[in-house]
């Protein structure tokens, strides 16, 4: 598997474990927030990093050449 | 007049003269009106998707949810977020075949792939029949607003007539442009406004945030967990899943303009990429419930939390603007919606076999039609759609089998296995929510997909037993055929 989707369900995993963990689903404070909270709003801010690890990878790029090779094509088709 | 009904009334003539600006000259054209002729960049799909994001549910309910259920609440802070983790893989893959195939509407997605102009009809029914309640609770939202910040019925009636009258106009004018431009203003006055209030009701009331949560954590610290009662775990688990499961297969048909409308399938996964930093926003509401709950008695209306607060520790200008934020998480989204809604009746319910021209007048009629009943009950008979609004989510969730199997590359499934999952999935989902037989906490949409599902299988390997194997037809053999 490639790293980027280990990366990307990393805060997929988090976030959906998030009732399931003792220590997260507690009656307790970080940083002056509750638990539940502080933990769902860094996994949500983990996503984008994360996504932007798969946009910038080189696949992505060449998929985008491709895509604009084929609407070229249609263009000259047309 | 009030400084606070002068500056809401203001507010929203403001976001209808956006609304216009979006479009300079009138189309009769379907595709240009409801996704913009595909030319929109990152930007512009990133104002139109967030603003999606934030209605007056997020807005007043989140509030509203938080002081009822404490953090329970959060479980509509990461429901998006991951379901944008699937649509940045199958966004694209939507956008490209809908771009090939000319498709506007996720009925026409639907009865392209299955080759089925019935399922694309019964597929836009429900679309429209479930988003209806959801455009009603965008203008009782709004109407709710009014009433409490000014404490006048009246008001609150003659400001959701004259905002609603406005939407409407813009929306017939600029469709999905329109949508677009108020976007912008919409995003902009809603965080300015969430910023103002997150650290002022807090400080106000509280302390400060900080010391907010320390009295919530020794008055209440049942809110700080998802425990046992009506939110518990399988509330928090279950919708959690069903929501981003709805939002990630796009089974709610307002989503489809605003993925239609990207201009090349780069700009649907940027996107995406940055999209779940905004949702984010979504937890401000939930701060002010949290301090409602060391302020407000037990019992107070929930969705009321946030602009009764605002009413106690601001002058009237403010609580204007705040409402003026209110109307613009109604107004906006709203027009969203009524462009999702109008497009299926003119495409695919009464539009259907007919020509472009036609198929546009029935759109443009529809905009009336929809905003006009959905006013005429918001104001007349507010309760009757109340209990079609729990069927929202839970019935559009039963079409996911039916677009899951649509984004595969070749058809494995007929359309008589998708239809019999589909309205058994809308059976089970009525018969949990109105006949008295289920008391538990998950989610209903995500049991009846269930029984959905395995109707599916069933009726597909009787189908392949009986010698009868759908036709392989894939969309690229479509756009090949198309093409000759």
């Amino acid at each position: 598997m490639r790293p980027q989707y280990v990366v990307l369900a990393i805060p997929v995993v988090a976030l959906v474990a998030t009732v399931w963990l003792p220590f997260v689903n507690t009656a307790t404070l970080w940083i002056g927030l509750p638990s539940v909270m502080v933990w769902t709003g860094a996994w949500v801010l983990a996503i984008t990093p994360a996504l932007c690890l798969f946009e910038f990878s080189r696949s992505q790029r060449e998929a985008d050449r491709a895509d604009a090779q084929r609407t070229g094509e249609r263009g000259e088709e047309r | 007049m009030s400084a606070t009904l002068a500056v809401t009334l203001v507010g929203i003539v403001v976001i209808g003269v956006l609304g216009f600006v979006g479009r300079r000259k009138a189309t009769g054209d379907l595709s240009e009106w409801t996704v913009g002729g595909r030319q929109f960049g990152a930007v512009t799909m990133w104002f139109l998707q967030a603003g999606e994001v934030f209605t007056t549910f997020t807005f007043l309910g989140m509030a509203g949810l938080a002081f009822t259920g404490g953090v329970a609440a959060l479980y509509a802070l990461p429901y998006i977020p991951l379901a944008y983790v699937g649509l940045y893989f199958l966004g694209p893959i939507i956008w490209r075949r809908a771009h090939d195939r000319g498709h506007l509407t996720m009925a026409d997605f639907l009865s392209d792939f299955y080759d089925s102009r019935l399922l694309g009809f019964v597929a836009a029914v429900f679309g429209v029949v479930f988003l209806l309640p959801y455009l009603q609770l965008q203008i009782t939202g709004l109407g709710l607003a009014v009433q409490v910040a000014t404490g006048d019925q009246t008001s609150s009636t003659v400001s959701i007539i004259i905002a609603f009258v406005i939407v409407v106009a813009f929306v017939l004018w600029s469709g999905i442009k329109g949508v677009a431009t108020t976007s912008y203003f919409k995003d902009a006055l809603m965080l300015i406004v969430l910023l103002v209030l997150v650290v002022a009701i807090p400080a106000h009331f509280g302390g400060g945030i900080g010391p907010t949560f320390h009295k919530v954590l020794a008055e209440h610290p049942g809110m700080l967990t998802v425990h046992a009662g009506e939110f518990d775990r399988a509330f928090f688990f279950s919708s959690m899943v069903a929501s981003t499961l709805g939002v990630l297969f796009m089974t709610l048909p307002h989503q489809w303009p605003a993925l239609l409308s990207a201009g090349s399938p780069r700009a649907v996964r940027r996107n995406y990429v940055f999209l779940p930093v905004y949702s984010l926003a979504l937890a401000l509401p939930m701060i002010i419930g949290f301090t409602a709950l060391i302020v407000l008695k037990q019992g107070t209306d929930s969705n009321a939390a946030l602009l009764t607060l605002a009413q106690r520790a601001f002058p009237d200008w403010f609580v204007g603007l705040v409402v003026v934020g209110t109307a613009s998480a109604a107004m906006v989204p709203a027009a969203g919606l009524i462009v999702g809604m109008s497009s299926l009746i003119g495409r695919n319910i009464a539009g259907r076999r007919r020509s472009d021209r036609h198929q546009f007048l029935v759109n443009q009629g529809s905009v009336v039609g929809t905003t006009g009943l959905a006013l005429v009950l918001a104001i007349t008979r507010p309760d009757l759609l109340a209990n079609l609004l729990l069927l929202t989510y839970s019935g559009l969730d039963q079409l996911i089998p039916g677009i899951a199997l649509a984004l595969l590359p070749r058809r494995v499934v007929g359309l008589w296995a998708v239809l019999a999952g589909l309205v058994v999935g809308e059976i089970v989902v009525i018969w949990l929510t109105f006949g008295n037989v289920y008391s538990g906490h998950i989610n209903v949409g995500l049991i009846a997909l269930v029984p959905n599902i395995v109707v599916v299988a069933v009726v597909a390997m009787l189908v392949r037993a009986a010698g009868r194997q759908p036709s392989p037809t894939t969309p690229e053999d479509k756009r090949v055929s198309h093409a000759r």
